[in-house]
């Protein structure tokens, strides 16, 4: 009876094993929306996640988990380049062979080899200035179900601007959600998400540090041309 | 200003460890010490190295350094509500790149910072607090970039990482004659390190986790404790005497009368340098398991530590 058992067992285990090796591993993964949607409450970035679209303004770990187990062709990642659009690695060299770049480097390139062609994507650590944004665009910040919207009355520094209209009703120390919506760039389907906390003058933002995992995407190319979108399903389901 | 009343503020995690928990007074007829700004906050050595690495043994001290600089921030935006300055240094050895790991001839600054997102939080922070940054022996390539420098000068208090201290034997001097030749020897013995070690633990005889190369501790138990004099003076005696002589002797900097070093990771001040006519710092480090670092206003000064 026992010998029967662990014939059955080791069945069930040979079976069981065969199973694993032959099913076929999602090269291309989907990214964590739970995730996605508490980070970007932007309707029109959270309508192309869902639509398995990858496209500028969204959160570069989207970018990393998609392509996370992708092992099916060349994928370089962080590499420093100065600045979008540029596919040349930044490095130097001093001494016996030691290479540095610098620090300060804040735009960053991922190259992924797919079966339909290379697909570039550029993304950058996040300012006001780098972001476009000027005076006269619109600030919305998202706080407790409500949208509070006011004109930008002027930056102060690439981290700091402050708008016309008082907010009080915002509390200071907390992390809230804004968006900026471009003045002169309305042609633009997607606003980028911000980080902000506002000062105790009611009127001051600044910007939340952030890390790379946060760093909106700028820019996509494919097959050397620019993209507004980059279709994963359709590359993965080829696979 | 204070440093209980007006840096800490209440803040549990910020303990004065030098001078047995008090700031020190900075003696009047000295005062004021800052000229361009009102509170100066100087870090130490971190050696942020590639993060999964077991030669990195900052981080487990990065989260400590993320409050650390978000308590920075606060108190920057603060003062400045009030017109006042706090000026933060960097006193060099921020990454580690001349001490290079086992996986490859070295890391750049780009590569250790991107390796974990609280890494790059770091750096990002220290940015917005408009960190100013020396460069140290093992991170000297960083000499090139323009936001680095070797020292700085901020009123009667002279700043620099503390290397200049060393001989080439002792591999740490960059500046020195056969430095290059040294970092080569260094390297191999390193690479033989890791030979003997992958053997260890291929054997079970050591579990991976406990896999650092000789000298580089993982920085898993913080310490916070103050180390004697008796100690500093037998270990790096020679640094304070190098930097006692420069103050005596340097003509261009006789209005210096507090030099803050860092680089060998041992807190230390001495208040009555050259009869009582400077003083020494020295800042400790923010890695392999310490956190200190040094607050100087016009009135007092301390060695404190940031605790997990």
């Amino acid at each position: 009876m026992k010998k029967t058992k662990i014939r059955i067992i080791s069945l069930l285990v040979v079976i069981t094993l065969l199973q694993i090796g032959c099913t076929p591993y999602p090269v291309i993964q989907e990214p964590d929306t739970q995730r996605f949607n508490q980070t970007v409450h932007s309707t029109s970035l959270r309508d192309s996640l869902a639509e398995g679209k990858l496209t500028a303004g969204m959160p570069y770990f989207v970018v990393s988990k998609l392509f996370e187990n992708w092992t099916d062709g060349i994928k370089e990642v962080q590499i420093p380049v100065a600045t979008l659009g540029s596919k040349q690695r930044l490095v130097e060299e001093e001494g016996w062979s030691r290479n540095y770049v610098d620090p300060n480097i804040k735009v960053f390139l991922d190259k992924y080899e797919t079966p339909k062609g290379n697909l570039y994507i550029w993304y950058e650590r996040p300012n006001f200035y780098t972001m476009d944004v000027s005076w006269k665009d619109t600030l919305c910040v998202f706080y407790n179900d409500s949208v509070y919207c006011s004109v930008i009355n002027y930056l102060n520094k690439s981290t700091l601007l402050t708008i016309k209209d008082s907010l009080p009703q915002l509390p200071a120390d907390t992390d809230l959600y804004g968006e900026i919506r471009y003045k002169d760039h309305q042609w633009r389907e997607v606003t980028y998400w911000y980080s902000l906390q506002i000062l105790s003058n009611a009127k001051t933002f600044k910007l939340v540090d952030t890390n790379y995992e946060l760093y909106p995407i700028e820019f996509l190319e494919f097959n050397n041309e620019p993209i507004s979108s980059f279709k994963w399903r359709e590359v993965s389901n080829e696979n | 200003m204070k440093i209980k009343k007006d840096f800490i503020k209440g803040n549990k995690k910020i303990k004065i460890i030098s001078n047995d928990g008090q700031a020190y007074p900075i003696p009047e007829k000295w005062q004021p010490v800052l000229s361009k700004c009102d509170m100066l906050v100087v870090i130490p050595d971190m050696h942020m190295y590639v993060y999964n690495s077991h030669l990195d043994n900052f981080k487990y001290g990065a989260d400590a350094m993320l409050k650390f600089l978000n308590h920075l921030g606060s108190l920057k935006e603060e003062m400045e509500l009030v017109d006042q300055t706090l000026r933060i240094y960097q006193l060099g050895d921020l990454y580690e790149q001349r001490f290079p790991g086992l996986h490859g001839p070295n890391a750049t600054a780009v590569e250790i910072r991107m390796s974990h997102p609280s890494y790059d939080q770091i750096i990002n922070s220290m940015d917005s607090v408009r960190t100013h940054f020396l460069y140290g022996n093992h991170d000297f390539e960083l000499r090139h970039f323009p936001s680095f420098r070797f020292a700085a000068l901020e009123g009667k208090v002279y700043i620099e990482h503390g290397f200049t201290a060393d001989s080439w034997t002792d591999f740490a001097n960059p500046r020195a004659k056969y430095w290059e030749a040294s970092q080569f020897v260094f390297l191999t013995i390193r690479e033989i390190n890791e030979f003997f070690a992958n053997l260890l633990v291929a054997a079970n005889l050591i579990p991976r986790d406990e896999f650092y190369s000789w000298g580089v501790t993982s920085g898993k138990d913080p310490f916070y404790n103050y180390p004697s004099e008796k100690d500093y003076l037998k270990n790096y005696g020679h640094c304070l005497k190098y930097y006692s002589d420069r103050m005596k002797s340097n003509n261009e900097l006789k209005d210096t009368k507090i030099t803050v070093i860092g680089h060998t990771h041992h807190p230390y001040i001495k208040t009555d340098v050259n009869n009582g006519k400077h003083i020494f710092i020295d800042a400790g480090a923010w890695t392999s398991g310490r956190s200190d670092f040094v607050v100087i206003t016009n009135e007092e000064l301390a060695i404190c530590c940031y605790q997990r």
